[in-house]
């Protein structure tokens, strides 16, 4: 087999990444054993699931944090920032006041709530508050529902990101190897590779034994650890990345010639044919002509005759010449702007990307690109609606914006894992603090993030076909130019903490719903602290590998799997716990109404994507379709189901009689 | 679901300010400014950007930007971000409450269940005698 082109992350050879990892996990395993020793002095199920109510500033604020910048913060935004451009300040702008809305609307009040019946999950706050078993498991379904989405993508994400930072590490390649020949072939692992699968395992084992052994506060420690990496790894990101740009000014400037690359379907033709089958791998780039690569322009060479220049298009994916044949069909990216090819060039990073053998290239199609592709709209990357290959109003229009103005700030309020760190903090003191710290973070954190993968854009074109891996390749790229390329290893890290910071809070939230919510508050009230210790340990452990087993053939659309999991609990809980801690009239039917009317609301818009109106006739899409939802009113799902939800609990509350007094009085008034 | 024990038709006293849990009341209170702020912020952002940065085509020539930041991005979400912040330190130190959260009586809500199905099953048994 000609294997033609790889796609090395780290430089190869290099341990750097391998070591980073290691340090790493030794330091999220020590802090498990600490937090260990804590399960054994205080009550279990509290100490196990909340932290017994302890957290101080710096643990609450950087679990908050931390939590709340999922895999998607690292990996998904970057991608959307490099291939969208500056409209994805906007997108992301509600961060400004994401502090203070997700902890300030409810953290008080839901820390105090908590206290007074001893709830530990959202569930129990849900039920103490009603006194009703059904609501709390009505909370308890939505919530396992949802999460569990979320809890195999997040695997997903953790693993890809393991996979880049150890792909080149020697050891792990010889591993990989090992692997691919003991997998066995079932069709199950058909498709997945070695190397993801063995990070996955890795990945897995790491996150699921910490979380297991430590409960809530290992969960804590380590999301401070995780929190401190990575605002530590933006930071050193953001200068490097201006210095490789010579200033943001120059970014900016450059990108305001830039059109974004096209889709082509295209036939590849050797000059003969060969005797092995050859393989193209992906993200290979091709330039026609081929001998044009050698020598490259130096740094600071930019001036190319037009003439000079050749076509220079990149692999989407693997491609396939069978032995004795001449050609393959397949689709390609074809970057168009000139000074995209030239920076190819002159990038020694790419150097080892270039497909060694001939190819001529024959374009059999132009694929559409639907806002911000053609030459009249130069500059597109620089201001709204941004472009966008599948969307003909662009990526953010006016509507879209105003929806992700609520995304953010409202839909992060009516997240459970946030609701159950607000009642984990020890005083009110803590909690404004805590504000203070998040709103800082968060501003060390996202702004700079567009500022980063906007100069990404400019110094590394061509990724649009797999921009989700833009984050560790410009991590690579910033420290390998300044010629520290161990560097990179920390770099990655931040990304590899976030979905780490997650998973595990995720796989707990998870664990307390069985053991807390179904188990003890439902089958057996009376079961003894040491049942309930052990079977937190095989339920955390359960289900931290079976979202392992489902992520080993995961999902595609990892963002928009994460979207639809953060809209759709915002809709299901925001209502029900705003009135439940808010409004003394609400009552159990308006409460739970609120709660089934935004979920329906919601799963209504996303099965209405997979229908669209084609020729005059009702069309049914693939499932797919079922994270590009229906826009009603050109809303996000998440308005349509904010909106419904609180109309409906009103309106309900209203029609129904008014709740106990003793309830009332329990919660509402002085003590 | 738990029945309500109250019916719709029954006038019930308002309770007295006085009588309101001042937990509830500052949190309420200062969810309201909260509130207020986000509606800000939205309306700001989203009006600024939409008419300073959803021009179009822009030479690069053309290009109003300060520090490197397209202008548009800069007055529409830059400097409202730096001033939530302010505000959020404001909010923080100034304006915000320090509460009394009461005791965490773990493990009530449970003990409650629990007795009242005792009693439920004492009921039953007396019932069967």
């Amino acid at each position: 087999m000609t294997c033609i082109a790889l796609t090395p992350l780290l430089a190869a050879g290099s341990n750097a990444a391998l070591y980073t990892f290691l340090v790493y996990t030794l330091c999220v395993f020590a802090l498990a054993a600490a937090s260990n020793r804590l399960l054994k002095k205080k009550s279990f199920l509290s100490e196990y699931f909340l932290g017994s109510r302890s957290l101080g500033v710096w643990a609450f604020a950087l679990t908050f944090a931390a939590t709340s910048a999922s895999g998607g913060s690292f990996t998904g935004f970057p991608a959307k920032i490099y291939t969208h451009g500056w409209i994805l300040a906007l997108w992301i702008a509600s961060y400004m006041v994401v502090p203070i809305c997700t902890m300030g609307f409810l953290g008080k009040r839901i820390n105090q709530v908590a206290r007074i019946s001893g709830a530990i999950t959202v569930p129990d706050v849900v039920r103490d508050r009603f006194q009703s078993a059904g609501f709390g498991l009505l909370a308890v379904g939505m919530i396992v529902f949802f999460v569990t989405f979320n809890l195999v993508a997040q695997f997903k994400a953790g693993s890809v990101l393991l996979e880049a930072l150890l792909k080149d590490v020697e050891v792990f390649q010889n591993a990989t190897d090992v692997v691919a020949q003991s997998k066995p072939n079932i069709e199950f692992l058909e498709g997945v590779s070695a190397s993801y699968l063995l990070c996955l395992f890795a990945f897995g084992i790491a996150v699921v034994f910490y979380t297991t052994y430590g409960g809530f506060h290992a969960v804590v420690w380590t999301d401070v650890m995780q929190g401190v990496v990575m605002v530590v790894g933006v930071m050193i990101m953001l200068p490097l990345a201006l210095y490789e740009t010579g200033g943001l000014e120059a970014a900016t400037r450059e990108m305001a010639q830039m059109s974004p690359p096209r889709r082509v379907a295209a036939r590849l033709t050797l000059d003969a044919p060969r005797t092995e089958k050859t393989t193209l791998r992906k993200n290979a780039w091709i330039a026609v002509p081929h001998d044009w690569t050698t020598p490259p322009l130096d740094a600071g060479d930019s001036e190319v005759d037009d003439s000079e220049r050749p076509e220079l298009y990149r692999t989407i994916k693997e491609v396939v010449i069978p032995a004795g044949r001449l050609s393959a069909d397949t689709e390609l990216l074809k970057i168009v702007t000139p000074r995209d090819i030239d920076q190819v060039r002159r990038t020694k990073l790419f150097e080892k990307d270039f497909a060694t053998l001939p190819f001529a290239v024959d374009e059999l199609k132009t694929l559409p690109y639907e806002h911000g592709a053609n030459p009249e709209d130069r500059g597109v990357f620089l201001t709204g609606p941004g472009p966008d290959p599948e969307n003909a109003g662009g990526f953010l229009p006016l509507m879209a914006a105003v929806s992700f103005f609520f995304m953010w700030a409202i839909s992060g309020t009516g997240q459970p894992h946030n609701m159950v760190r607000l009642m984990a903090f020890n005083s009110s003191r803590t909690l404004r603090r805590s504000i203070f710290t998040v709103a800082i973070y968060y501003t060390l954190i996202y702004f700079p993030l567009v500022i980063i993968f906007c100069c990404a854009r400019v110094l590394m074109p061509g990724m649009e076909g797999d921009p989700d891996r833009i984050m560790p390749a410009m991590a690579v790229f910033l420290t390998e130019n300044i010629g520290l390329g161990w560097l990179a290893g920390l770099l990655v890290a931040a990304p590899f903490a976030a979905v780490m910071s997650t998973v595990d809070s995720v796989l707990l939230m998870i664990s307390s719903a069985v053991v807390r919510d179904i188990y003890q508050r439902n089958v057996d009230p009376e079961v003894s602290q040491r049942t309930i210790k052990w079977m937190s340990y095989a339920v955390t452990l359960l289900v931290g590998i079976g979202a392992m087993l489902g992520a080993v053939n995961p999902p595609r659309f990892l963002q928009d799997i994460i979207v639809y999991v953060g809209s759709g609990l915002a809709a299901c809980f925001l209502a029900p716990m705003v009135y439940g801690l808010y409004w003394r009239r609400t009552n159990t039917p308006g409460a739970v109404t609120a709660m089934l009317g935004g979920f329906v609301a919601h799963l209504t818009m996303h099965v209405a994507g997979m229908f669209r109106y084609e020729d005059g006739s009702l069309t049914f899409l693939e499932a797919k379709k079922f994270f590009d939802p229906y826009y009603l009113f050109e809303l996000h799902p998440i308005l349509i189901g904010l909106f419904v939800s609180f109309v409906a609990g009103y309106i309900v509350t209203k029609l129904t009689p008014p709740p106990p007094e003793h309830l009332v009085r329990r919660y509402f008034h002085a003590a | 679901m738990s029945a309500e024990t109250t019916s719709p038709s029954a006038p019930r006293p308002r309770p007295e300010a006085d009588q309101s849990d001042p937990v509830y009341l500052h949190s309420r209170r200062e969810a309201r400014v909260i509130f207020g702020l986000w509606a800000a912020c939205l309306a700001w952002t989203v009006t600024y950007c939409y008419l300073h940065g959803f021009a179009g085509h822009v030479e690069a020539s053309d290009l109003e930007t300060v520090w490197g930041v397209p202008s548009w991005v800069f007055w529409g979400i830059a400097v409202p971000w730096l001033l939530a912040d302010a505000f959020t330190i404001w909010f923080c130190f100034c304006y915000m409450q320090d509460d009394d959260l009461g005791e965490a009586h773990e493990g009530r809500d449970v003990a409650e269940e629990v007795a009242a199905m005792h009693a439920h099953d004492r009921d039953a048994a007396e019932g069967r005698r």
